[in-house]
């Protein structure tokens, strides 16, 4: 699916301006959205699925204005928010089926089977019979990533698709998605975690505030960090030192003194050395040097 | 916007979760658990319920409705509110319909699945109440009531509570707060508004009178109907509206107008339907406004009398079309140029004749009024009248308030419509009172009393039914093909009623006196229980017709008497000027469906009970014994009233169903119209029956005084005529015009010689039957015989409002011999304190009450003296003695004071032992006594009601009572013993205690001492003086099986010249009056005695002292 | 004090009052038990005694000092043997002749007995 954001905008009644002149491309794949905490991507997110509705501007999808479209675009759309946790006395396997009654016009035979397909592939079959409120939260995160497909969506919204999940629900999570974009089928991802997107997605975006500040592929990002990320191991003073002035990525004690990359423009420290910078570098590099959020 | 499989989905989930949910299925259990309990206890055969609950076959599931009403309002209020409730932030609820579910599929959906779920359970409890009805065969199985009652309690109960619920909770957002409102709104409902409006604001059907007969089915059906509706309607109404109003998805505008479109259709639909109830209410009550306006501008126009009435009726569906052909006579001594008739506003006239030229004729609500050529006095005119269309019920008992009018009737839980009249294709019943024939009667108006009609009317009645109807009405009855019926009356009556429908007949002829039973086929249940009566029947009838004619003093006039059964739904009211409700016409009586309420139709019931006494007693009876007895109490408690009640509470129920036949012996054959003294000829019926009244009343028990003494306090206030027209409280009218009846002829009677003046009475109405005379013929009659102008005693006593006051004092008993009899002297003397002469009636009852009867806790005062006995006048300021002589020792003595200052009206004195007096001089009679003997010795008494008498108590009310009293302030002076305070002594009456013309005493719950009442006395002089305590009795005649050797005390404190003394007395050996206290010396004006509340039995009571000076 | 049936309690009392006095049980010139004191004795209501004593204060046998009580008046003795004597002439002499006369006994039989007299 095709998605086109043009000048979008939301402003709250109080003036507190959600989203402010977003304009961005999203085409199918994998799209991350990246951004701190207010950035504006959860209001973003709710006007794409539709729940609510934008001030200003417009979005398309293949070429379907949603504001006159609803109907049409809706199926089409599966969305799963961050705190999809509350479950109703439904089991499993009927809470998939109720999703699934709501989302296709499958008859009872196929749909029972695709509900057990579904499960099966996010790995929740032998609990079927199980409550769902009585699941895991990763559970409960792969019982929601079951119910946004079994509409067989051209477009799934995720926010915050991995936090809170250990590193083996991490994984599968991961691969469930990426199997998913190899169909026709456009992911939005909107995430702290930055290594969702640097392992998963081609495209993302940057918001701040409620305006786009990065927008294309993660390694155009990483590239302007290129040369700005530097290792460097200085005994406690000096890290001190270096730790009020640059921001820090990460810190290994080493022999009694501190392996430490930083973020600096120039080269921070005589015995400095650049390294391969990585999509957390520079979302660091941003956040410091491009939007001036001092994260020392 | 709506898409059906969305919203089926929904539901099939949502009802899931719901009846997962914990709340759900204990409420489910619960209400279950309740209703099976109920049903068992009242449908099934384990359960032994009286024969009302299981005799209407639409019963069953009417019940189980009601029970189930408000807790399933309740339990929907709190589903509802919880499965919409909005939740602050977006979570799984709010994403999962982020699909092509439009609000309204949400809305819908959910509110389908609580549908569901009730729909259910409704199926279940109706199931359980069809197994008992199946496998109980005293209980008739009727499909229809199976889905009648679910559709129009439950479902619009619950369509509207979820609707309601849904809405309020989106609009406020807040599911506690919702709950509180909605919980709180219908908790007024059926609180404040429980009968209120014709019960328009009980939407869950609570109260709604939907009880269905088994001859007539529904009554009121389409106000039912309405009603059901517009809460069905506006809960559609509701579920829309919150569709709109909900803020879940946007959605596009037009969808939103759409959905707002049709909310606002339902909503003017359900506004119409309320509208249309409202106005159907006013309109009647309108209606009745203008019929009683209309009545007072026609009641003192003059008018010709009816000297006969043919009347040709054909039914048509619910409608009758009528000839009425009249004979009328001016009996006025002037031209008349204009006759008038009444007849029901729903009836149209088409065309009048008068002496067979068609007339012009005006038309005022229900007055025809014919302009005609003049009428000369004494002179006859041909008067017919053609008339048709339906009856308007609400014509009928226009004297009644609109409370008392729109009271429901209650059977067990069932909710009973009340109606007057009967007019549908498959029933009719008709009486005088909606004008169904052209009478000249004007009815009720607040300007001037209704008179007495001047003669009765020779009536014709011709009927034509639908084939396969009986017709029942007064007369003999020819029948011809076709479903026409002829009746002539032999005599002229003062109405006529009609009644149609498929009724089974009944006949045995007795003394050439026709009994018939009119019944519905499927309502024969009594057959059974007295079909060994086949033989014995006219023998038993004969029994209860002499033993009725005998005690009464009159015999039955007709030629026949026929019991009718009527509709459940037929109801009537007292009235003040006839002496018979609705029920009881001539000839006939009208017996509630099945039997009603009425426990002497219960005869499976009666039998039973009387096969335990019989265990009891060691006795065997037979089952034709039984089925006598079983007869004979239907007839002697129902109809001719001659076992009474064993107890009522005098004053509470206006209306009570009264189905005596005594109207026939009296105001159907003969009475005595007076256009002066309108309640004169319902005086002399109610004078003139003997029926029994109950045994005990306890009226005094709660009030404190009497409902008799409340009339004559009433009395001492307004004129009878005023409390006509004034007074609000029907039981207060017609107490008020009984007491001043029976006073006016206690007078009439002590004058000229009671048995005389019966007599007299009898003997003109036994050579006046079936005629009506007047009362000057009366007055100047009893001028003749008795040479007595009862004109000014009439005036005197219904204008009168200064009573006698009665004092009873130097009562004495003993034993006289008499040659070798004992016989019993009992001597008293009566003066007249008060304002005006009074009579006084004297009665001694030798009944032997147990000891230990459960009703026998003071002196019987409410206890209804057996006879009139011995009537005396005492002037004002008169002192009399009355001597008696018995031969057989009284238990009490009794001295009715009819309408009087005192209280207790008819005080009780129990008799005390009777000790020998030799040499005692015999007195019987009465002497003027100019003296009052008045002791040699310094008295004085300080009496409960004196200003030397003052109570403390230093005990605080409850909350709850404070809260009550602020509520409902009571600035009452006397309370019942039934309310014994703990922190208050309130005042009470009883003819036990000691006053001079009103007993009574303070009574408390008695405690450690805390609480005292204190006597002071105004000694003039100082010196030794012996104490006297007025008690009632042997421990103040409290028995119980438990103390009946026990000694109790009462804790005195005497404050005298030389000190204090506290006295422990001994009131189990008491006497009734004065007992000795111990001697003191006091000084002039001072001292007191003191007592307080310590006592071991539960009730304290403090009356009076008296000092004796030594 | 056991009460028989027949005749009134209060003339029962009064009848064991008076036995007292002319036993000399009760003493002339001293005081007799107060109201309350012989009620709660007996077991009687002490209007019952209130009764007997203004019976007998009314024939003299007691009197009523005030505020002191009920004494036995000196004359009492010889008040109630006169009472006494009366009651025998009045009612059991009459009695007595009249069962004589019914049985056939002569007055002759009667003298004998009588003899026995003083």
């Amino acid at each position: 699916m095709n998605i086109e954001i043009k000048g979008l905008s939301k402003i709250y009644p109080n003036g507190h301006a959600a989203i402010n002149d977003v304009n961005l491309e999203i085409g199918s794949g994998m799209f991350g959205l990246l951004g701190p905490n207010g950035a504006g991507k959860s209001s973003l997110m709710r006007i794409l699925v539709t729940i609510q509705n934008a001030t200003k501007g417009t979005v398309t999808m293949d070429g379907m204005d949603i504001n006159r479209h609803r109907q049409k675009i809706r199926p089409l759309i599966g969305y799963l928010p961050q705190d999809f946790t509350f479950f109703s006395k439904l089991k499993t396997w009927e809470f998939l089926n109720y999703s699934a009654m709501l989302a296709t016009s499958l008859k009872k035979k196929e749909r029972i089977k695709e509900v057990d397909r579904m499960l099966d592939q996010v790995g929740l079959l032998d609990v079927r019979e199980r409550m769902a409120n009585k699941l895991s939260g990763g559970m409960k995160r792969r019982l929601g990533i079951a119910q946004a497909l079994i509409g067989k969506p051209r477009l799934l919204v995720i926010d915050e698709p991995t936090t809170g999940l250990d590193p083996e629900e991490r994984i599968r999570f991961r691969n469930i998605l990426s199997d998913l974009s190899q169909q026709d089928v456009t992911i939005i991802l909107s995430t702290h975690i930055v290594g969702d997107i640097s392992s998963t997605c081609h495209n993302m975006a940057m918001l701040h505030q409620g305006q786009v500040a990065f927008h294309g592929a993660p390694e155009g990002m990483i590239a302007q960090v290129e040369n700005h990320v530097w290792q460097v191991t200085v005994a406690d003073d000096e890290f001190h030192n270096l730790k009020t002035k640059f921001p820090v990525i990460s810190t290994i004690p080493t022999m009694g003194k501190w392996e430490t990359q930083l973020i600096a423009t120039e080269k921070p420290h005589e015995d400095a050395k650049n390294v391969a910078p990585n999509l957390e570098h520079a979302y660091v590099f941003f956040m410091e040097n491009k939007l001036g959020i001092s994260l020392v | 916007m709506m898409s059906l499989r969305n919203i089926l989905t929904i539901t099939k989930f949502e009802s899931k979760v719901l009846w997962r949910n914990w709340f759900f299925r204990i409420f489910a259990i619960l209400i279950l658990f309740f209703i099976t309990m109920f049903s068992i206890a009242a449908f099934s055969t384990a359960g032994n319920s009286r024969h009302f609950i299981t005799a209407n076959s639409w019963g069953v599931t009417y019940a189980q409705m009601i029970l189930l009403s408000i807790g399933q309002a309740a339990a929907i209020i709190f589903l509802a509110t919880g499965i919409i409730k909005k939740d602050k932030k977006v979570d799984t609820n709010e994403v999962f319909f982020a699909r092509p579910v439009s609000n309204l599929d949400y809305v819908l959906g959910r509110a389908f699945a609580i549908f569901k779920l009730f729909f259910w359970l409704n199926v279940i409890i109706v199931v359980m109440g069809l197994i008992f009805n199946v496998t109980n065969p005293a209980m008739q199985f009727n499909p229809m009531t199976y889905v009648a009652y679910p559709l129009l309690s439950s479902l619009p109960s619950i369509v509207f509570i979820t609707g309601f619920s849904f809405l309020v909770v989106t609009l406020i957002r807040n599911q506690p707060v919702s709950i509180v409102l909605l919980v709180g709104i219908s908790a007024v409902i059926i609180i404040y508004f429980f009968d209120k409006h014709g019960n328009i604001f009980d939407y869950m059907a609570f109260r709604l009178r939907m009880m269905a007969s088994d001859m007539t089915g529904f009554s009121g059906l389409r106000e039912i109907l309405m009603q059901r509706s517009y809460y069905l309607v506006t809960g559609i109404t509701f579920l829309f509206a919150t569709a709109f109003f909900l803020d879940r998805l946007p959605s596009k505008k037009t969808t939103k107008y759409l959905v707002g479109l049709v909310t606002l259709l339902f909503a003017s639909g359900s506004g119409y339907l309320m509208m249309n109830l409202w106005q159907t209410r006013l309109d009647s009550m309108t209606l009745r406004e203008n019929l009683i306006e209309v009545n007072g501008k026609w009641a003192n126009t003059p008018n010709a009398d009816i000297i006969s009435n043919y009347i040709k009726l054909e039914l048509r569906e619910d409608q009758i079309v009528g000839i009425s052909e009249l004979v009328m006579t001016n009996s006025t001594p002037d031209q008349l140029d204009r006759i008038y008739f009444t007849l029901n506003p729903s009836l149209s006239v088409s065309e009048v004749r008068v002496n067979n030229q068609a007339v012009e004729f005006g038309r005022e609500q229900h007055i025809v009024s014919i302009p005609v050529a003049n009428i000369a006095p004494n002179a006859n005119a041909e008067v017919s009248i053609s008339y048709s269309g339906t009856v308007n019920e609400a014509v009928a008992h226009l004297e009644v308030d609109q409370v008392r009018y729109e009271e429901t009737e209650q059977d067990f839980i069932y909710a009973i419509a009340k109606r007057y009249a009967f007019l549908q294709p498959d029933y009719l019943l008709l009486t005088k009172d909606v004008m169904w024939y052209p009478d000249n009667q004007i009815g009720y108006s607040l300007v001037a009393p209704i008179k007495d009609r001047n003669r009765f009317i020779d009536f014709q009645l011709e009927v034509t039914t639908a084939p396969g109807q009986l017709a029942i009405s007064q007369g003999e009855i020819e029948t011809a093909e076709g479903g026409k019926f002829k009746f002539t009356p032999e005599y002229p009556l003062p109405q006529i009623s009609l009644a149609v429908g498929n009724y089974v007949k009944k006949e045995i002829v007795v003394d050439s006196i026709a009994y018939q039973v009119y019944h519905y086929p499927k309502n024969d249940y009594f057959t059974q229980h007295l079909d060994q009566l086949q033989d014995t029947l006219s023998l038993l009838i004969k029994d209860l017709v002499t033993s009725y004619e005998h005690d009464q003093k009159l015999k039955y006039p007709f030629k026949r008497l026929q019991f009718v059964e009527a509709p459940v739904q037929f109801a009537a009211f007292n009235k003040i000027y006839e002496s018979n409700q609705a029920f009881v016409q001539p000839e006939m009586v009208f017996w509630p469906e099945k039997g009603g309420e009425i426990r002497a139709f219960d005869f499976k019931r009666q039998k039973r009970n009387m096969d335990r006494q019989a265990k009891e007693e060691n006795k065997v009876l037979g089952e034709r014994e039984k089925q006598a007895n079983v007869f004979n109490n239907l007839v002697k408690r129902v109809f001719t009233k001659q076992i009474g009640n064993s107890w009522t509470f005098d004053g509470r129920d206006a209306d009570e169903p009264n189905y005596a036949i005594f109207p026939n012996l009296y105001a159907f054959n003969s009475g005595i119209v007076s256009q002066k003294w309108s309640l004169l000829n319902r005086s002399i019926s109610n004078y003139l029956d003997n029926q029994k009244v109950a045994e005990r009343d306890f009226s005094r028990n709660i009030n404190g005084i009497s409902f008799a003494e409340e009339c004559n306090e009433l009395m001492r206030e307004s004129n009878i005529m005023e409390i006509l027209t004034e007074e609000k409280k029907f039981s207060k009218i017609q107490k008020s015009v009984s007491l001043k009846g029976d006073y006016l002829f206690g007078y009439l009677g002590q004058i000229v010689g009671e048995e005389e003046f019966k007599n007299f009475i009898y003997d003109w109405i036994n050579t006046n039957n079936h005629q009506l005379t007047s009362y000057d013929q009366f007055k100047v009659a009893v001028l003749d015989k008795f040479n007595l102008e009862i004109d000014p005693i009439i005036q005197r006593v219904y204008f009168d409002t200064k009573q006698p006051s009665f004092e009873i004092t130097n009562n004495q008993e003993y034993e006289i011999l008499d040659g070798d009899r004992k016989r019993y002297q009992v001597i008293f003397d009566v003066a007249n304190t008060g304002e005006n002469d009074g009579v006084i009636a004297v009665n001694f009852n030798s009944k032997q009450t147990s000891e230990f009867s459960f009703f026998r806790q003071r002196d019987d005062d409410d206890e209804a003296p057996e006879e009139a006995g011995y009537l005396s006048t005492v002037r004002v300021g008169e002192t009399k003695r009355l001597g008696f002589i018995l031969d057989a020792q009284p238990e009490n003595l009794s001295i009715n004071t009819f309408v009087s200052r005192n209280i207790p009206s008819i005080i009780t004195l129990a008799s005390g032992t009777f000790d020998v007096k030799e040499n005692a001089r015999p007195f019987e009679g009465e002497e003027i006594i100019v003296e009052a003997s008045s002791s040699p010795q310094y008295e004085v008494v300080v009496d409960n009601e004196d200003p030397g008498f003052t109570t403390f108590s230093p005990i605080e009310p409850t909350y709850l009572r404070q809260m009550i009293d602020k509520i409902k302030p009571s600035n009452k002076k006397y309370y019942g013993i039934w309310r014994r305070s703990y922190s208050k002594w309130l005042a009470t009456t009883g003819s036990a205690f000691y006053g001079q013309s009103i007993r009574s005493a303070h009574f408390t719950r008695s405690g450690k001492g805390e609480k005292i009442t204190k006597w002071t006395p105004d000694l003039e002089e100082s010196g030794f003086y012996d104490l006297y305590v007025y008690m009632m009795g042997k421990n103040q005649n409290q028995f119980s099986r438990r103390s009946q050797n026990r000694n109790y005390t009462y804790q005195y404190l005497i404050d005298h010249g030389d000190g204090e003394d506290e006295i422990n007395f001994n009131i189990s050996n008491a006497e009734r009056g004065w007992n000795y206290l111990g001697s003191y010396y006091f000084d002039a004006k001072e001292g007191s005695v003191v007592l307080t509340d310590k006592c071991e039995q539960r009730t304290v009571y403090a009356d009076a002292i008296k000092w004796v000076k030594q | 004090m056991e009460f028989q049936n027949g005749k009134s309690i209060f003339l029962q009392i009064a009848d064991n009052i008076t036995d007292k006095v002319v036993s000399g049980e009760f003493v002339e010139g001293h005081k007799i038990p107060s109201v309350r004191e012989l009620a709660s004795e007996m077991g009687v209501n002490p209007n019952t005694i209130m009764r007997t004593y203004s019976e007998l204060q009314a024939m003299s046998i007691i009197e009523n000092k005030r505020g002191i009580g009920y004494f036995v008046s000196t004359e009492a003795q010889k008040i109630i043997l006169e009472n006494k004597k009366q009651e025998f002439f009045d009612k059991v002499l009459p009695d007595f002749l009249r069962k004589a006369e019914v049985l056939g006994i002569s007055a002759g039989d009667l003298k004998t007995h009588l003899d026995t007299l003083n």
